[in-house]
């Protein structure tokens, strides 16, 4: 790709606190290519928010090179601002404003002219299924209608890059297929998508190339695929009946990642059926009782799994 | 267009969604006037009587003399509206997004100002006619009454700049309640509801509050209460701060503007 709508270069930002200097970014690199949809995906606390701030102008990077849209993000703020669109993590609706009224405020601030204004509303309230809500205030809507409002407010000046930090967090399954929707038509219409997730199978599901964000650095990146061929298999989980079993089981296996609280042991590798046949032997030679096992194909919880060495639960 | 062209369509689209955002929550926007009305009929009718005798006059005296005090207040009272407005605006995300957009910087706040100004104007108009509807009887002429717009109106844009910027600094909307209060309450220290020198006894401190009128300010200079603690002090301390108190411009203006009570009828206050 010559031209990337996002070129990042050793993206840096820290925080001063009172337990001193904490490191939010630790030099990421990042090339996201026009028409596409880039996951940043990573547990909490990890960094998505703040990439998303600093790309979206709303903060200032300590060091590094970005372009964002063809602009130089520290020199051409305001162009950049003029190409994007955020939907924040917290929704960013006037909620005393009915959603029309929402609407056509972007409109007015886009400097659109009113029949514009006007006729962009009605489409987006439309396309998003908020006709019949568009005269109800904001403050009303429940948490899909106010997550559809702050998109169709993003999208009035028809942005070509749009950032989404973790647009379906909180929402309820059927509200999030209609996210996932929204979002695969807006790219078919060539717009780029920046996504944050903590959700793999929403990175999985949507996006064309995911980085694994932790703890402040890139820790991988590819497509989905690629990302799942890093690891040879899934992983088994056995369940025990006390500590003393979980931890014989680990030293017989010589693997596996131990959760003390669940009594549990992931095992990472091959879930193949002579694999599990070995690994059963093993522990049935050492008299190793185990109360429930399951078999989990491999998906992107693994690939953290095996990078990290933790569980995404645990990786704050 | 310009940049400015562009600063003021983000303005005045912004003033608009303020005034939509009063109109939508109107519990606020009445509180913030039926405050200062509340006031002035208490005093008027409650203490009215005893206090309009001590200006050597009757209830009357007292509305004239009370009403540019309560215009005032009311101006105070609905900034108060205002740094709630902005303190909440700045606790929600849509300031976030203004922030991504290619909008004038100053647009937010300039909204925030001009449509709360509108809104103090509008509660100082109501005040006005409840005054008049009570007794207050001004003649002022035309141009009078022009300046004491215009006045009145810089006042609240000064006001409001000022709560804006405390609306701003803090931390909650409830906060933000708070931090105006000491504006609603000067006019009670200072020449807004009795001559500042019938209350000869005032507290040091208050005394301090610049409380200058025309007609019946302190003496500039109040004599110290225990001379010799001062000098003493003063040896002391290199610099002094310059006592002399400040002259508030909107108030003793106004009540030579608005009110056309005999000067000596305010002067002294024969109890």
């Amino acid at each position: 790709m010559t031209n990337p709508a996002i070129a990042a270069r050793g993206l840096r930002k820290s925080y001063r606190d009172k337990n001193g200097e904490k490191v939010v970014l630790d030099g990421i690199d990042l090339t996201v290519p026009e028409g596409t949809i880039f996951s940043l995906l990573g547990p909490n606390g990890a960094g998505k928010t703040t990439t998303v701030q600093i790309l979206s102008t709303l903060l200032r990077a300590d060091g590094g090179t970005v372009r964002v849209a063809g602009y130089d993000l520290a020199r051409q703020a305001d162009d950049v601002r003029g190409a994007i669109g955020v939907t924040g993590q917290y929704s960013a609706v006037d909620k005393l404003l009915t959603g029309e009224e929402n609407l056509l405020l972007m409109a007015d601030l886009r400097h659109l002219s009113r029949r514009d204004g006007r006729r962009r509303a009605a489409e987006l309230l439309d396309r998003f299924d908020l006709a019949d809500a568009g005269r109800k205030p904001a403050g009303t809507y429940s948490g899909g209608m106010r997550r559809r409002l702050d998109l169709a407010m993003t999208l009035v000046g028809d942005p070509r890059l749009i950032f989404l930090d973790e647009p379906t967090t909180g929402l309820d399954p059927r509200s999030r297929r209609t996210m996932w929707g929204i979002v695969r038509e807006l790219v078919a219409g060539g717009v780029t998508v920046f996504l944050t997730t903590q959700y793999l199978e929403e990175a999985d599901e949507l996006a064309d190339r995911i980085a694994l964000l932790d703890r402040g650095r890139l820790i991988a990146e590819g497509t989905a695929g690629e990302l799942k061929r890093l690891i040879p298999g899934g992983h088994i989980e056995l369940a025990f009946a006390d500590a003393g079993l979980l931890d014989a089981a680990r030293t017989a296996l010589g693997a596996g990642i131990a959760d003390p609280e669940a009594l549990t042991l992931q095992v990472p590798g091959d879930v193949g059926v002579r694999a599990i046949r070995e690994l059963l032997t093993v522990l049935d030679e050492r008299s190793i009782d185990i109360a429930e096992m399951s078999v989990h194909t491999p998906d992107l919880d693994d690939v953290f799994l095996t990078l990290t060495g933790r569980q995404k639960e645990n990786a704050r | 267009m310009s940049t400015l062209a562009l600063a003021a369509r983000d303005s005045s689209t912004m003033v608009r969604r303020q005034l939509k955002r009063m109109l939508r929550y109107p519990s606020m926007t009445v509180q913030l006037i039926i405050t200062p009305a509340i006031l002035l009929l208490l005093f008027v009718y409650v203490f009215g009587g005893t206090l309009g005798g001590g200006l050597g006059g009757d209830r009357r005296t007292y509305v004239d003399y009370i009403v540019p005090g309560i215009l005032l207040m009311a101006a105070a009272t609905a900034a108060t509206g205002t740094a709630v407005m902005v303190a909440t605006d700045m606790t929600e995300g849509i300031i976030a997004r203004f922030r991504t957009m290619r909008i004038s910087r100053a647009s937010v706040l300039t909204g925030h100002v001009v449509a709360s100004v509108i809104q103090q104007l509008l509660s100082m108009a109501v005040i006005i006619a409840i005054a008049l509807a009570i007794g207050f009887r001004p003649n002022a002429t035309a141009t009078e009454w022009a300046a004491t717009a215009a006045l009145l109106t810089l006042f609240a844009v000064a006001i409001t700049w000022l709560s804006v910027a405390l609306g701003l600094k803090s931390p909650t909307p409830e906060a933000a309640s708070n931090a105006p209060m000491p504006l609603i309450l000067l006019p009670f220290l200072g020449s807004g509801f009795v001559p500042t020198d019938s209350i000869a006894r005032r507290p040091a401190l208050v005394r301090r509050i610049p409380a200058v009128h025309p007609h019946h300010g302190d003496d500039p200079r109040p004599a110290p209460r225990h001379p010799d603690r001062q000098q003493r002090r003063h040896r002391h301390r290199m610099v002094r701060r310059d006592r002399r108190p400040l002259v508030p411009v909107g108030q003793a203006h106004l009540q030579q503007v608005v009110t056309d009570v005999p000067h000596q009828g305010r002067q002294t206050p024969q109890v």
